[in-house]
């Protein structure tokens, strides 16, 4: 008996141990296909297929997935990341890959804001990819081109896109439809404002459409609304404020950005060292070396910080609060593009609208880099960027390691496939936020049926925002000590803010440089 | 012999919940007998069917009537697609006088991935209820076609 029950057990721990060397080296449960985890942030396609009242089914990506590995005769699996949680901050979504990286489950394909860790070296660089055919295009005008000709020029100078040693990090999928960030106002209260005429039949609405509705008119509004109520105004997304705030991004920082970028002097010389045209991300980190974006000493950076200043300052808590706009009292919203669908489907009753996000023009710094153009011209922001991570397809799961070949091929030829045109209107259509990164992908339907395409949308001639602290250790004491001096806690003078303020970014630019072997002068 | 009476008697505790349970009961009651009485139909699906090329949509006018056969106004009425796929202008919208709403749905363009499929949507009352939400709901088809 006791023969057998030995024999039994040999048996049992053969068969254990078979299966756990079975489940290593990616194979898992899909015997030799090569598993490709892959990260689509708030684009992941949902759990359940098919909708509810509470949970929206998002199903594209599954079957683009399916038909990818169709194509590859199931050689390669994808794995879709569900434990990372959307909400995380930046420096938080740090935290989580250098968790996954120490645990050998990194994903392939991961969004990660674009450059955002760069220093860390967790990137593959796609420069050479996007020379590469995507053989996968079937679309008549961008079939037989390298991948990179199926999307538009300007986005692989964003920061978020191309490293500061001139890596493309990222693929673009996903741009705002226009602008980033916009506003939603209620028309009886531009009426009462006397920003919309008071005659005008609903549904014919110009503000904004006829003139640009810019950051002086912004303020006028602000100004009027708070002086009704301080709740009147929701902005949930630049309080608490931020060095790296959506102001910097979208609204004021791209052009001052453009000026300083412009700037030149007979003593100083100018960001675009070598005069070819171009600002290169090495170039950009000398320039903060060399004070081009010292408050101290550059006006034109001292005025965006004292106008971020002077808008930041009159947020508190009570507007982050949006009870007044649901209930039709407030009178405007700042918030994400993207917030239009939802909005729709609240049903409110009261009538409102939405523009473009304003952005200062009338500075003697901004006048003359910021064009207003139509939807068409625009240049808008990458939403959704996807990086391959180096620690997702070496073959011990660590950054160093050696590169798995398979799953970097795969990795690659899945970005491919999800940029081809049909895949990028499917998902386009389906999530109906966004605008497609492919060109001519299809616009959502939310996109054609509102006035807010007609609208006239800011063009700066630099896309990128002002720069912050470079690596994320120095962000976040920029953070810290930018909401300080907007709150009026910050003990010293605004002189000595700005030196402090330049000191860390000086300090950031270093960094970020020696992690990526830059040799800066100093 | 002294006759003995039997003295049957709930716990305090009980009773109450009882009471509870039997008033929600009735409450749910009447929400479930006053969705009944209600009346919510599709009235028209204009095309049918419906060209999934990325750019085609239909009108569907839904009508909601009371249990004597009147437009009821002002009730919230929201739909959306629980089979296929697609998108609607908005998927929240309130009966006017003649107790309808008018929505606007274009399918998903068919794909290699996705091939044009009739789409199932779910619409409901929101406001037909006065204790618990116990919705009158339909199911309606839209026929969608390959381009």
């Amino acid at each position: 008996m006791k023969k057998i029950l030995c024999v039994v057990l040999a048996l049992l721990l053969s068969a254990t141990v078979l299966v756990a060397c079975g489940g290593g080296g990616g194979g898992g449960d899909n015997g030799d296909a090569t598993v490709i985890r892959v990260d689509l942030h708030g684009w992941t396609p949902t759990v359940n297929e098919t909708s509810t009242a509470g949970s929206t089914a998002y199903n594209s990506p599954k079957y683009i997935a399916a038909e990818f590995e169709a194509l590859h005769d199931n050689k390669v699996k994808i794995e879709w990341v569900r434990d990372k949680d959307l909400s995380l901050s930046r420096e938080d979504v740090g935290q989580y890959f250098s968790l996954a990286i120490s645990n050998g489950t990194c994903p392939a394909i991961s969004f990660t804001w674009g450059t955002t860790f760069q220093e860390r070296g967790w990137y593959v660089d796609l420069t050479s990819y996007l020379e590469e055919v995507n053989t996968y295009e079937t679309a008549a005008d961008l079939a037989g081109k390298p991948w990179k000709e199926a999307f538009d020029d300007y986005i692989w100078s964003l920061d978020a896109i191309s490293t500061y040693d001139g890596q493309i990090a990222a693929i673009p999928l996903t741009l705002f439809a226009g602008s980033a960030s916009c506003v939603f106002y209620n028309v009886e209260k531009a009426k009462e404002y006397g920003f919309v005429d008071p005659n005008t039949p609903a549904g014919e609405y110009t503000l904004g459409i006829t003139d640009p509705f810019d950051w002086t008119a912004y303020l006028d509004y602000v100004s009027e609304a708070m002086s009704e109520d301080q709740q009147y105004l929701v902005d949930s997304n630049n309080y608490p404020p931020t060095a790296s705030s959506w102001l910097m991004q979208f609204n004021l920082g791209p052009a001052y950005m453009s000026y300083a970028l412009d700037y030149e002097d007979s003593a100083e010389g100018k960001v675009d060292a070598n005069g070819d045209g171009t600002v290169s991300g090495q170039e950009k980190l000398q320039a903060v070396v060399d004070g081009f974006f010292n408050p101290v000493t550059k006006d034109y950076a001292s005025e965006l910080l004292l106008k971020e200043k002077e808008y930041l300052s009159l947020l508190t808590d009570a507007n982050k609060d949006s009870t007044e706009w649901d209930n039709g009292k407030g009178a405007l919203k700042y918030d994400g593009s993207w917030v239009y669908t939802p909005e729709v489907n609240m049903n409110r009753a009261f009538d409102w609208e939405m523009v473009p996000a304003p952005v200062e023009d009338d500075s003697q710094y901004t006048q003359d880099y910021v064009d207003w153009v139509s939807f068409e011209e625009s240049q808008p922001g990458v939403d959704l960027y996807l990086n391959v991570m180096r620690a997702g397809v070496t073959q011990d799961g660590t950054v160093d390691g050696p590169i798995d070949e398979d799953k970097l091929y795969y990795a690659v030829e899945f970005l491919k496939y999800l940029t081809t045109r049909e895949a990028n209107s499917a998902m386009i259509e389906e999530m109906n936020t966004s605008i497609g990164a492919v060109k001519g992908a299809d616009l959502p339907m939310w996109l054609e049926d509102s006035a807010f395409i007609d609208c006239q949308f800011a063009k700066t001639d630099s896309v990128n925002g002002w720069p912050g602290g470079f690596t994320t250790s120095i962000s976040t004491q920029m953070d810290t000590l930018f909401s300080q001096w907007v709150a009026g806690s910050y003990s010293g003078t605004d002189d000595q803010f700005f030196a402090a303020w330049n000191d860390l970014q000086v300090q950031g630019a270093k960094d970020m440089a020696a992690s990526l072997g830059i040799t800066l002068e100093s | 012999m002294k006759e003995r009476r039997l003295h049957f008697r709930l716990p305090k505790k009980l009773l109450v919940f009882l009471i509870i349970v039997a008033v929600v009961a009735v409450f749910l009651l009447f929400d479930v007998i006053r969705m009944t009485t209600f009346d919510l139909t599709v009235v028209s699906t204009d095309p049918n069917p419906v060209v999934a090329d990325g750019k085609s949509t239909c009108t569907l006018v839904v009508e909601l009537r009371d249990g004597r056969g009147e437009p009821v106004e002002g009730h919230n009425i929201f739909v959306f697609v629980t089979e296929g796929g697609g998108n609607f202008t908005q998927q929240r919208n309130t009966t006017d006088e003649n107790g309808q709403i008018v929505l606007n749905f274009r399918p998903l363009r068919a794909t290699r991935y996705q091939p044009a499929t009739d789409v199932t949507v779910k619409i409901y009352d929101e406001s037909n209820s006065i204790f618990f939400l116990i919705p009158k709901t339909i199911y309606h088809v839209i026929e969608v076609v390959e381009p």
